[in-house]
Order: structure tokens, then C-alpha cells, then sequence
């Protein structure tokens, strides 16, 4: 009976699904038909071509729309399998431990190989391989450490790692242990593929040496001449301990179980969708080349005039023939500009010739190489002090000392206890090192930051003129996402920490220069009237009493530049700072929710630390206890 | 007045805040009020053709409400403030022609300033506080960096001459013994003697002082007013003090100027202005000011609850002071005519030793008319026993003053 009722029940639903198709003759089980479709965006090039060339299919073939939805490789596929995301374009299967496995377990479908001839590997510039005939194989780096010196420790040299996630990123360090060249060489790395490539370009740029993992097809390949060293050949028993070359990754086209189901036609079509390397580098080479920034552009260019022939291996004869005509018939389409479109769509009237500004970005990079690689030295110098001198301390005294400043500032011998035990659980949980790599990096930032946060806070405190130029710069920098300036940062002064505190100061600087001027101008004007009337010179009186009087409100801003500068230190892992904020990111590009935690809440801890005990030895030192005295001055001076 | 006597001249001080001075003078020049400037220039004219002689060795008393330009002058004596026009003198120097450096000494050395809320710096203490002015004037000190003071030799020594000379002040104004407490924990009126100690202590001939008192409750004032006169009298020094309170004028002050809307409107001895004001503001100013110049007994007596005859018995005045709860009581002739005062110990005694009234009373009773000023019998209800019977010109009783209900008057 519940049998029966079931089927009944599944038929109506589907003769109801089947009316609103319009066709009664498919009333299958078969899902409907879906116009909008969602490609992933895993954030490179290569990978935005290929969605332009299938999304242009789709419009003009198909007459879907589209659209793309960014994220990170293991973000992207997660949202595969559940379905958000329809067509996967590049599923890079090594970088991504579990794609065998999903597949086995048919969370999705796989329908093809996009392209399977790509390299990756270490990458050294032509003109150090030409320089340097003896380098050939990644063997041969262990004679060459000297050419590629690492800012941080110059007792070695520096090979730049993959992208914090990507199991090759792994594999390159046990490589670098394999083959012994740990013992010459720090492997880093550098945070995010944007950090990775600006330290290629800013390298090729000023036609220094560099040795770092990359991979193909990019446009930065595509771009430059960079050699991939040599290695043992392909072994798929060691190549994941390191031992051997990396065989070409396969990258598959991959679409969701339920798009697979709804659109099998262009299903068809993405199974034969393929994009050999070399033409993916030459179109990403050409934008690069041209500044053209819209993939849908070159998409174009690629079927009509580079490679015409990928339309007939994609498509059938008649598929082919429309699209062509579609792709020929173009200039018909702009035609159609009517009130209503120009009402509603702003039109485009300046264009900003972005890449002139990155041509002089660069070209500023090289001509000041040598102030730049000054200031960093002394970044670097200073960060590495800090470190060094961090280290040096035994971590039961660095414990003690929290404690005791806990009781001390808070005046309380439960936080004490409790603040030495919290710092404690980052050491018992094994992230003590990289909590003392991010606290020097903390440290330098804040320093730098007061050195030149202090001066400017003072001085635009006794000028309104200087407050109005400096307050928009402020809020330029408050506001600006980091991002923005934490890549030129990167090709200006290299990657790792001095990017990383100037980032920081930049993010970290603004309160404690705004809470100055605001405290100094907050001083009781009657206070300052009375140390003029005395005579006071300028400086005597800003500095024997507006600022000790502006004391307890500077302090809150060197209480909240401090907090910042710890926020920033974990995005700074982006450009390829060590630490804590390199663990968040690495173990969020894995989707290990874990490790992720475990690391964000001991840069938690590392915060409420560094806050309570500088608030409270702060107000501690300033806060004016007040007692209360009875009101006997009258009597008092009488009696006298 | 002679000349040698002036020790700080100001000659048609003009003091215009915003834009269009020019145009703002010009009205005002033509007799526009500052309302009118206000409204047509946007200027705000904060003192207008003033003209003042400061006689050495006195207390100058400004006084005004607020927004009458008061503490914008004293601000032009020590060129915290300067005049857009006009000189302001001092020992025949024209302030405005000193060089920045020589204003520095004549402020280091000169003159010295006590401020309405203190002025006192929270991080220093009551003696840090009282030697800042010695502080600044040395050369050391000139530097930047309080830091830099630590490298100083020479610094030991006369940081210790310093204290020496704050301690001498402190004792002035009765502090010794809170030199190392914060500022922080003393009372307003402490306070405001951290401020008049520092003042003090560069010796400067000339004391600026404004409002002083304003912030201090009643009672403390006047102490500081008693204070003060003191100091002035030992020391002689020149005290130009503003405040709107007219019996803190009229108690301190050897010369009285009085302003509004940024001009001088008088300026006189107390004596002189009482007597003699220059117009209804200024009348109207001295009367507000002083209930008790305007107050009569009339407005203040009593009647009183009991009175006794001559003829009644002792016994008869006991009980009517017992159901009265009064220890004393007037006793009135058949006419009610005041007789005298009479206590609860002489009516006992009378009691007890077969006595009559008029054998026990006192007749030597403080007595007023109705119309007499409240003012003028201040000093007499300050010392009376008894309150103050309140008689006709026939000397019939017509009610009492009691202490209280005099000295309550006037607030």
C-alpha cells in the first residue's frame, strides 16, 4: 500500500515538474534544464580563459548566461561536490589530496582532461641558467646556494615554496630534503600565488636570481623565460617523497552530479573541451602584452584568429558553423543601444591605464633598488633581532615574565596565572616557535610604528594645517583594502618580513598617530595657557606638560596600533610572513578546520595577552587614583 | 594719579575675533553694537577701545559677566592674547614690540597668572607644580627632551634650589606637609593654592589672576579672599584680579573697573562707584550684586512667638517661654513699648527669690528700625546674643531679627 502510495506520489511530481518544462513527451526524471551557469574562479589566469571560451560557448550556442564565483582550489572543489558551483574547468588532481577519492565516491563527475602537458617544478630566469652553465638540475642547486641568498638568514640561500595547500607545496620540501639541500637552502613560502609571482617578476625585473616553484600554464610562464631545472625522471613510487620529477599534472573538467544530470548537451561539449598549455600561455602572454584585462576578449581572438581550429574540435559541424557566424556577426550586437541601456547601464566614459602604473611600479622598483634593499636590510635587521633575541629567552622566564606582568598590571594574581597559562597551551600545542616568529614580527611593526607614528601625531596636533593634509592620507589607510598595497609592497622591498612590517605599519600606524593628536588637543587648555603664561618655549610646553598630560590617551593608541599590527600580522602571511599567520593559511587553503583553529585561537591568546597586560600596566602607570580627601584646605590654611 | 605710580598702561586695546576686522571697526567706530558687527561681519568683537591704568602695588578688580571681555583683557597683559590695536604698557615697555624671546622673560619674571579651574598639571605633584615657572626658566630646561635635563651637572643643585623656594611658598599659602601629594587628591581650595603658590614663586611683580575664586564653594572663597588681601599686604605686589561677583570686587578691590560688552564702562574706587555709579548698568549691577545694600529689616523681621508683660509674674513668663521652647523673652510696658530681655535664668531666679520682672530684666537691649538696611545691621546681628528687637520711634516692640534670619538673607 505505502509502496503504491510512493510511486503515485513520484509520478505527479513528476508530471508537475514536466508541465512547467513545456514538454510532456520528456517527463523522465530527468532534472531541468539549467540556463545559469556557475563556473569556479580558482583564481588564476588560466583558469578565467578557459571559463571565458566555455562560457562564450554557452551564450552563443547555448544562450545560457554565466558567471564566475572565486575562491581557492579546495574551496572550489568543496563546493563542487555540494553543488554550488557547476563546471569546474581546472581541477588540478595532485594539488588536491581527496579528488581520487571523491571521484571513487561519486560526489562528482569527471568528463574529461582539459590539458595534461604541463610542468611545474623549480624554475630558475634564463639569464642566471645561461650565466650559470654548471646549474642544470635541481641536484646541481646544492653548488649554487650562494646565488640565491636569503634576506633572513644569510647563512643560506632561499628557494621559494609552492602555494600554502597544494600537496605539490609539500612535495617540493621533501624534495628539498631529499636532496640533501636543506642543508644550503631555507625553503619559504611565499603565501599565496600573487606573492609567488610578484617575487618572480620583481627578480626578472631587476635581472636578479631567483629559484622558485612554479607551474604551467600561466601567463608568468607564458611571459618570461624562466628554465625548469632539471630532475630524475618521473617515478610515481617516490615522486610524492620527493624523489623524481613531478609528473605533469592532469587537469580534468569536472561538473557537479546535478548539472551533470540537467545539461548533458553541454556536457558533451565540455568533454571535449581542451586547452593544450602552450596556447593557454601564449593567449594569458598576449593579455599580459596588450593590457587587456576582459578574458572574454581574448576568448574571442583565440577562435577567430589564433587558433580557429578549436571551434570544430569542441563542437559539432552545426555547433561550429553558429558560433562562427556568432563570433563574425559581432559589430551587429553594440548596435542596439537604446534609451533604457544607456539609462541604466553608467557608461564608461575614462580609462585608467592601469598598466602604465604597473610598468611604474616596476620600473620604480628596479631604478631605487638599492634604497629599497637598504630599508629592507634594515627591516629585516630588525625583525631578526627581535627574533634572535626572543629566542634567546628560555620560555619558562617568557611564561614567568607574563605572569608576573599579568599579576602585576592587573593587579590580580588569578590573571597572571591564567595569562601564563594560556601562553603555555601555544607551547604545549607545538606552536611556540611561529607564536615567537609572529610576536618579533608584532614587535618591529609596533616600533617602527611608534617611532613614526609619535612625531607625526605631535605635529599635526599643533597644526590644523598639517592635520588636513595628513587625516586623508589616514583614512586612506584605514579604509584601503590590504591587498592592495600588500603585493607592490612585495615587489618593492621582497618578500617575507620587511614587506610584512611595512604592511603592518601602514595598516597598525593610524590609531596611535590619531590618538596623539587627539590627546594633546584634548589637554585642558587652561593646563597649557598656564605653562605658556610661565613662559614656556613651544617645546617646553609640549613636552613638559601636553604630552605627559596627553599620556593616558597616547597610550590607548599604542595599546590599539599594538592589537592591529597582531590582526595584520596574519594576513601578512599572504605575502609570505612566517609564523602564526602562515599556519591559519595553510591549514585554510587545506580545509584542515583543525589546525586552522588551533592556530587562529593561539593568535588569539598571543592578542588578549599583548592587550591586558599593556592596557593595564598602562592605565597602571597613569591612572590617577583618586582619593578623596575632605574638604579641610579652608581650616587647614587658616590655622596657620 | 601720578605717572611713577602706573605700573601697566593699556591704550585703546582692541581685541577682534574672525573675518572683516576692518569693516567691524569701522562700526563699531560709527557706534554699532556688537550684536550688529556680529550679524553684518561675522566678527566677533571681544574687546573694544579699552583704556586702563594699573596702579602698582594694588588690587585692580575687573569685574563683568561673562562675555564682557574681562578675561580677554588680563589675557593681553601677559600677551596670551593679542590686541588686534592698541598698546598695552608695561613700565613704559610697549608689549608688542618685545621680541619673542624677551616676551618669554618678561613672562618667566614678571608677571604670573592663577587660573579659574587651576590650571594644574595632573602629572606632577603640588610641588612639581609650584616650580614649573622656576623650572622653565632656566637654561637647561630650554631643551627638548625632559631627558635631557637627567644629563644635565649642574642640575642636582638647582633642582633642590628650585624646591627650597617652592617649599618657602607652600608654607605661604599654608600647604607644608602636601608638597608630594597628586593634585589629584586636594580639595578645590587647596588647589587654587598650588595655583597662587606657583604664581608665587618667580617672584613676579605682577599677579594675573582670573576668576580664581569662581569654582570654590562660599565658605573657602572667602578664606582665599582673607588670604589673599594678606599676601598682597606682605608682599605688595600688583594684583589684577576679574571676577563677576560685585562683593568680591567691592571687598578686595582699591579700584574697581567694570565692563561690558568689551568696553570699559567704569572704573573708580569701591567707595566711589557705590556712590556714585556711571550709569543704570552699573547700578543695576551693584544692586543685583548685594541683596543686603537692598534688603530693609522690614523684609527680614518676625514676630515674636511669646512676650511678657511688666506686670505679669515670674511664673507667668516661665511658662510662657516653656511652652514656647524659648530661653529668652522681650518684656513690653502696657503700651508695648519695649521694657528689655528677659532669660529663663532670671525668671527662675525670680521665681525662687520672691522677685518681680522689672527687678531681673536686662535693659541694655540691641534695638533697629524697620527701615534700616539689612546691610548695616550685618555687623551687629553678627555679634548679638539675643536677637534684635525691632522698635518704632515711639519704642513700641513691632517684631524681632534673629541672627539667622539676617545672614540668610542674602543668599
Amino acid at each position: 500500500m505505502k509502496k503504491v502510495l510512493s510511486v503515485l506520489l513520484a509520478a505527479a511530481a513528476a508530471l508537475a515538474l514536466a508541465g512547467y518544462g513545456g514538454s510532456a513527451a520528456a517527463a523522465s526524471t530527468a532534472p531541468q534544464e539549467k540556463t545559469s551557469l556557475v563556473f569556479a574562479d580558482v583564481g588564476w589566469d588560466s583558469a578565467k580563459l578557459n571559463n571565458a571560451l566555455a562560457g562564450l560557448v554557452a551564450e552563443e550556442i547555448f544562450g545560457y548566461t554565466w558567471e564566475e564565483v572565486p575562491g581557492s582550489t579546495p574551496i572550489m572543489h568543496e563546493a563542487l561536490i555540494k553543488g554550488e558551483i557547476d563546471i569546474n574547468l581546472e581541477e588540478w588532481t595532485d594539488n588536491m589530496p581527496t579528488y581520487h577519492d571523491d571521484l571513487a565516491a561519486g560526489k562528482f563527475v569527471e568528463l574529461g582532461v582539459n590539458f595534461d602537458d604541463n610542468y611545474q617544478g623549480l624554475y630558475i630566469p634564463r639569464y642566471v641558467a645561461d650565466a650559470n652553465p654548471g646549474l642544470k638540475t635541481v641536484k646541481d642547486l646544492a653548488d649554487y646556494a650562494h646565488l640565491f641568498p636569503d634576506p633572513e638568514d644569510s647563512s643560506k640561500g632561499l628557494i621559494y615554496g609552492g602555494i600554502p595547500g597544494w600537496e605539490v607545496t609539500t612535495i617540493m620540501e621533501k624534495k628539498v630534503e631529499a636532496y640533501g639541500l636543506d642543508e644550503f637552502y631555507n625553503y619559504v613560502i611565499p603565501g599565496s600565488d600573487a606573492a609567488l609571482s610578484a617575487a618572480m617578476t620583481s627578480a626578472w625585473d631587476r635581472q636578479e636570481p631567483i629559484v622558485a616553484y612554479y607551474w604551467e600554464p600561466t601567463w608568468l610562464l607564458g611571459k618570461y623565460d624562466f628554465v625548469l631545472l632539471e630532475d630524475d625522471p618521473y617515478n610515481p613510487e617516490t615522486y610524492r617523497d620527493g624523489i623524481g620529477a613531478c609528473p605533469a599534472v592532469t587537469v580534468t573538467v569536472a561538473v557537479s552530479n546535478d548539472f551533470a544530470a540537467s545539461n548533458p548537451e553541454y556536457c558533451e561539449f565540455l568533454a571535449k573541451f581542451s586547452m593544450p598549455s602552450a596556447i593557454i600561455s601564449e593567449a594569458l602572454a598576449y593579455m599580459q602584452d596588450n593590457g587587456i584585462n576582459d578574458h572574454s576578449q581574448v576568448a574571442r581572438w583565440l577562435l577567430t584568429e589564433a587558433h580557429p581550429e578549436l571551434v570544430d574540435q569542441w563542437l559539432t559541424p552545426d555547433q561550429a558553423e553558429t558560433l562562427r557566424a556568432a563570433l563574425g556577426g559581432e559589430g551587429q550586437q553594440a548596435s542596439g543601444g537604446s534609451l533604457s541601456q544607456w539609462l541604466f547601464n553608467f557608461p564608461q566614459l575614462l580609462t585608467i591605464d592601469t598598466a602604465a602604473i604597473d610598468n611604474s611600479v616596476r620600473a620604480f622598483a628596479v631604478q631605487a633598488a638599492s634604497v629599497l634593499d637598504a630599508i629592507s636590510g634594515v627591516l629585516e635587521w630588525l625583525v631578526n633581532s627581535v627574533a634572535w633575541l626572543l629566542r634567546h629567552i628560555p620560555w619558562i622566564l617568557l611564561v614567568l615574565l607574563i605572569f608576573l606582568l599579568g599579576w602585576k598590571a592587573r593587579r590580580s594574581l588569578r590573571s597572571g596565572i591564567l595569562y601564563g597559562l594560556l601562553l603555555s597551551f601555544i607551547g604545549a600545542i607545538g606552536l611556540w616557535d611561529m607564536m615567537l616568529t609572529t610576536l618579533s614580527i608584532v614587535i618591529s611593526s609596533v616600533i617602527i610604528a611608534l617611532l613614526l607614528g609619535l612625531p607625526v601625531g605631535i605635529l599635526i596636533s599643533g597644526s590644523d594645517r598639517a592635520n588636513r593634509i595628513v587625516r586623508p592620507i589616514l583614512d586612506t589607510m584605514q579604509t584601503m583594502p590590504v591587498f592592495v598595497y600588500l603585493i607592490p609592497a612585495l615587489l618593492l622591498f621582497g618578500m617575507g618580513n620587511a614587506s610584512a612590517v611595512i604592511a603592518t605599519v601602514i595598516y597598525a600606524i593610524v590609531p596611535v598617530i590619531r590618538l596623539t593628536s587627539l590627546g594633546i588637543r584634548q589637554v585642558d587648555n587652561e593646563v597649557v595657557e598656564a605653562a605658556r603664561s610661565f613662559g614656556s618655549t613651544k617645546w617646553q610646553s609640549m613636552f613638559k606638560v601636553q604630552i605627559p598630560q596627553a599620556l593616558p590617551t597616547i597610550m590607548t593608541g599604542v595599546n590599539q596600533t599594538l592589537m592591529m599590527a597582531m590582526a595584520m600580522v596574519v594576513t601578512c602571511s599572504m605575502i609570505g610572513a612566517r609564523g602564526l599567520g602562515m599556519e591559519v593559511l595553510e591549514a585554510v587553503n587545506r580545509i584542515e578546520i583543525g589546525r586552522g583553529l588551533t592556530a587562529g585561537a593561539s593568535v588569539v591568546i598571543l592578542a588578549v595577552i599583548l592587550d591586558r597586560v599593556t592596557q593595564g600596566w598602562f592605565s597602571e602607570k597613569n591612572g590617577q587614583r583618586q582619593v578623596t580627601e575632605p574638604d579641610n584646605a579652608g581650616s587647614g590654611g587658616k590655622s596657620q | 594719579m601720578e605717572q611713577k605710580d602706573i605700573i601697566i598702561r593699556v591704550e585703546h586695546v582692541s581685541k577682534l575675533y574672525g573675518p572683516n576686522k576692518s569693516e567691524a571697526a569701522k562700526m563699531m567706530e560709527a557706534g554699532s553694537t556688537k550684536d550688529e558687527v556680529y550679524r553684518k561681519t561675522g566678527c566677533t568683537v571681544a574687546l573694544w577701545d579699552v583704556n586702563l591704568e594699573i596702579p602698582r602695588g594694588k588690587i585692580f578688580v575687573i569685574i563683568g559677566l561673562s562675555g564682557s571681555g574681562k578675561s580677554t583683557v588680563v589675557r593681553c597683559f601677559n600677551q596670551l592674547n593679542r590686541p588686534t590695536s592698541g598698546k598695552v604698557i608695561f613700565d613704559g615697555r610697549d608689549l608688542e614690540e618685545m621680541s619673542k624671546k624677551e616676551l618669554l622673560d618678561f613672562r618667566r619674571s614678571k608677571i604670573s597668572m592663577v587660573f579659574q579651574s587651576f590650571g594644574l598639571m595632573s602629572h606632577r605633584d603640588v610641588l612639581g607644580n609650584v616650580i614649573y615657572g622656576l623650572e622653565v626658566r632656566e637654561k637647561g630646561h630650554s631643551a627638548a627632551l625632559p631627558l635631557w635635563d637627567l644629563l644635565d651637572k649642574g642640575e642636582s643643585q638647582r633642582r633642590a634650589a628650585r624646591e627650597e623656594k617652592g617649599m618657602e611658598v607652600l608654607s605661604m599659602v599654608g600647604l607644608e606637609g602636601w608638597e608630594h601629594k597628586s593634585c589629584e587628591q586636594l580639595s578645590g581650595g587647596m588647589r587654587q593654592r598650588v595655583g597662587i603658590a606657583r604664581a608665587l614663586a618667580t617672584d613676579a611683580e605682577v599677579l594675573l589672576m582670573d576668576e580664581p575664586f569662581s569654582a570654590l564653594d562660599p565658605l573657602v572663597r572667602q578664606d582665599m579672599q582673607f588670604e589673599l588681601l594678606q599676601i598682597q599686604r606682605k608682599l605688595q605686589k600688583t594684583v589684577i584680579f576679574i571676577t563677576h561677583d560685585m562683593d568680591e570686587a567691592f571687598k578686595l578691590g582699591d579700584t574697581v573697573a567694570i565692563m561690558r560688552d568689551g568696553k570699559v564702562i567704569q572704573v573708580d574706587t569701591p567707595e566711589q562707584m557705590s556712590s556714585h555709579p556711571a550709569d543704570d548698568y552699573v547700578r543695576d549691577f551693584i544692586g543685583s550684586a548685594d541683596k543686603s545694600k537692598v534688603l530693609t529689616v522690614r523684609n527680614i523681621m518676625i514676630t515674636p512667638s511669646s512676650i511678657a508683660r511688666l506686670s505679669d509674674g515670674p511664673e507667668h513668663a516661665i511658662h510662657e517661654m516653656r511652652k514656647n521652647a524659648l530661653s529668652t523673652v522681650y518684656v513690653v510696658d502696657d503700651r508695648l513699648r519695649l521694657a528689655g530681655i528677659l532669660t529663663i535664668r532670671d525668671a527662675i531666679r525670680a521665681h525662687q527669690e520672691g522677685l518681680t520682672i522689672p527687678q531681673v530684666i536686662q535693659t541694655d537691649v540691641q534695638t533697629t528700625t524697620s527701615d534700616v538696611l539689612v546691610a548695616d545691621i550685618m555687623p551687629i546681628a553678627a555679634e548679638a546674643v539675643y536677637p534684635i528687637a525691632v522698635v518704632d520711634a515711639d519704642g513700641q516692640l513691632q517684631g524681632i531679627v534673629t541672627k539667622a534670619s539676617v545672614l540668610s538673607s542674602l543668599l
